[in-house]
């Protein structure tokens, strides 16, 4: 549990803060992106203005065949169409110049260039006026003259148009260029970062598992540990017991020969030999309290015969006290071995008997399941305990405070029974009312098939 | 005590010999003292490698062996015994232990006579007779015999 909190403190701002990273890193890139794209659309403008403005002039050009047909013609009507035709090319250029020089206002060398062919078309128009006049008035070789003074500027125009149409590309290359410059740089600063984020979440992960596993290297030591003090403990255990039943059976020997040799005793030599009963039964329960956790983790049982098989060894001594035992117990298999399942239920069967009230002791003993647990309940009509002896019931040595001096016991069966439970991965509970009986709920694991 | 010495030399040879292998001396000296007030004839040691002296020397009709003991226990005293044959692995064995394993201990030397200490005299008494009425010699299962 603590392991996942430690690595979800720790992932939890690290994530964040790559979140963050990537977010501005595409928001960045995005503008980058964006201020190319920008760049592009301007240079595209500037670009289709220029080409306009080429073909306004190439327009103009044809004023020089316009100009030609004019001295050619003979009819005023057509003269006066032309005319009217060459003015509206004028028109257009100047127009498309002004616009040119509006655009290109920021930028000294259109800025110029546009000013030099106002001056050129300007310079151009008296003279191809005189070329009109004449013509209207039929003096075609005067006007054709005259015409051909103005070839070297129209020249000059078109060279102009050339050189604007040669410009847009230029800037168009050049803004493709930069476009794909900033796109590369962009691109670059995106691919650096998302390396840089790359390398950041693996680093993080890496911290992260490094951290997992320190934990699980340090649960692994402490779990071999455990199991190597347990296995201490279980030896230990084992060895105070021989030590203990050594002169133990020495004393009840002893005890033997006293009441042989000495018939007369027989009240002493009974509570001698009691007391070493009772001895043995206090090593034998804190034997088996000290080696319940020596159950193997697949032990399984089922419920309905170990309950059968205590029912057939208590079921004597409960007629005995004019009582009667009851078993409902369904079959299973619960991860609870048989030894440990048979010390459970003949412990709670037996204090069942030995805690009974005045009337005769009615104990059952029921066990179904219950969704995905085996429930195992023991319930009798005796002398009950009150709230208080209740929560302590699971005590080692505890003795409930109306115990009677009959019932025999260490105060350890119910630890061995919680102790085997909780083992077994299970839960027990306790209900009881003074003078009512009491009910010991026990919740196994069911055992997964095999 | 005093009627066993007063028994007469044949009444003597005819009492069944038991050998009491126990470390502990007090165990063994109130068993040795019951025993023979019962009509056994005992002869005691501390650890195997003594009893094992005391069984060659004359065997006894059946052994009284502890477990856990030093200098040779009682598993490897059992043991030793059926590899020196010359009947000495006939010999029935009672084994009385407060060894946590003792059922498995018996089970290893193959013996039908075990008692888990503290015992009471009665009981003692009882399982020796029968040993020694019956004598069923221990039968080690085969991947246990040496």
């Amino acid at each position: 549990m603590n392991q996942k909190l430690s690595a979800i403190r720790f992932l939890a701002p690290a994530s964040a803060a790559v979140v963050l990273l990537l977010s501005s890193l595409f928001v960045a890139s995005g503008a980058a992106t964006r201020s190319a794209q920008r760049e592009t659309r301007q240079v595209e403008a500037g670009m289709v203005a220029r080409s306009e403005l080429a073909a306004r002039i190439g327009q103009w050009s044809t004023s020089q065949l316009l100009a030609s047909s004019h001295i050619a013609e003979r009819d005023a009507a057509t003269m006066a169409a032309i005319e009217g035709r060459l003015r509206e090319a004028r028109a257009d250029l100047t127009s498309a110049l002004e616009a040119a020089a509006q655009r290109d206002a920021a930028d000294p060398a259109m800025r110029s260039s546009i000013g030099e062919l106002r001056a050129d078309i300007d310079a151009m128009s008296p003279a191809l006026a005189d070329v009109l006049d004449l013509s209207r008035a039929n003096r075609d070789a005067e006007a054709e003259a005259k015409m051909l003074q103005l070839i070297p500027a129209f020249e000059r125009l078109n060279a102009a148009s050339g050189r604007l149409l040669e410009t847009s590309h230029r800037d168009t290359v050049a803004s493709a260029a930069r476009s794909s410059a900033a796109q590369d740089r962009a691109m670059l600063w995106l691919s650096s970062l998302a390396a840089i984020a790359t390398v950041l979440v693996a680093a993080i992960l890496a911290a992260a598992i490094r951290d997992v596993r320190r934990r699980q290297e340090e649960t692994w030591r402490m779990t071999a540990r455990l199991e190597e003090q347990n296995r201490e403990l279980d030896a230990f255990a084992a060895r105070v017991a021989h030590d203990l039943r050594g002169p133990l059976s020495t004393i009840a020997l002893a005890v033997g020969r006293l009441t042989e040799r000495l018939p007369d005793e027989r009240t002493t030599s009974d509570i001698l030999s009691r007391s070493v009963g009772r001895m043995e039964t206090l090593i034998r329960d804190l034997l088996a309290l000290s080696q319940v956790d020596t159950q193997s983790p697949d032990a399984a049982s089922d419920p309905a015969i170990v309950a059968a098989s205590v029912g057939r060894d208590l079921s004597s001594p409960v007629a005995d006290a004019g009582g009667r035992l009851e078993l409902a117990v369904d079959d299973a298999r619960v991860r609870c071995s048989e030894g440990l399942l048979r010390d459970v239920l003949w412990n709670l069967v037996e204090n069942a008997l030995k805690y009974r009230g005045a009337a005769p002791p009615a104990i059952r003993v029921e066990g179904h399941r219950s969704h995905d647990v085996y429930e195992i309940r023991v319930s009798d009509n005796g002398m009950g305990m009150s709230a208080d002896d209740a929560r302590h019931a699971f005590d080692p040595f505890f003795r409930g405070t109306r115990a009677p001096h009959a019932a025999e016991g260490t105060g350890l069966g119910l630890s061995i029974v919680k102790r085997i439970v909780e083992v077994s991965a299970g839960k027990i509970a306790i209900e009881s009312r003074v003078d009512r009986g009491t009910t010991v709920i026990v919740d196994l694991p069911l055992a997964t098939p095999a | 005590m005093e009627q066993a010495r007063e028994g007469s030399a044949l009444a003597e040879r005819s009492r069944p010999d038991l050998v009491v292998i126990d470390d502990d001396d007090d165990t063994s000296e109130i068993l040795a003292e019951a025993l023979e007030a019962h009509g056994y004839r005992v002869r005691r040691a501390a650890n195997g490698r003594d009893g094992i002296g005391l069984i060659t020397e004359r065997p006894p009709a059946l052994i009284l062996l502890d477990l856990d003991m030093p200098v040779l226990d009682g598993a490897g005293t059992a043991a030793r015994l059926m590899t020196i044959d010359h009947g000495l692995e006939l010999i029935p064995v009672v084994l009385a232990s407060g060894n946590v394993r003792l059922t498995a201990a018996a089970e290893a030397i193959g013996t039908p006579y075990v008692i888990a200490k503290p015992y009471s005299l009665d009981a003692l008494l009882e399982l020796v007779a029968q040993a020694a009425r019956e004598r069923a010699a221990p039968k080690p299962p085969p991947e246990v015999a040496r």
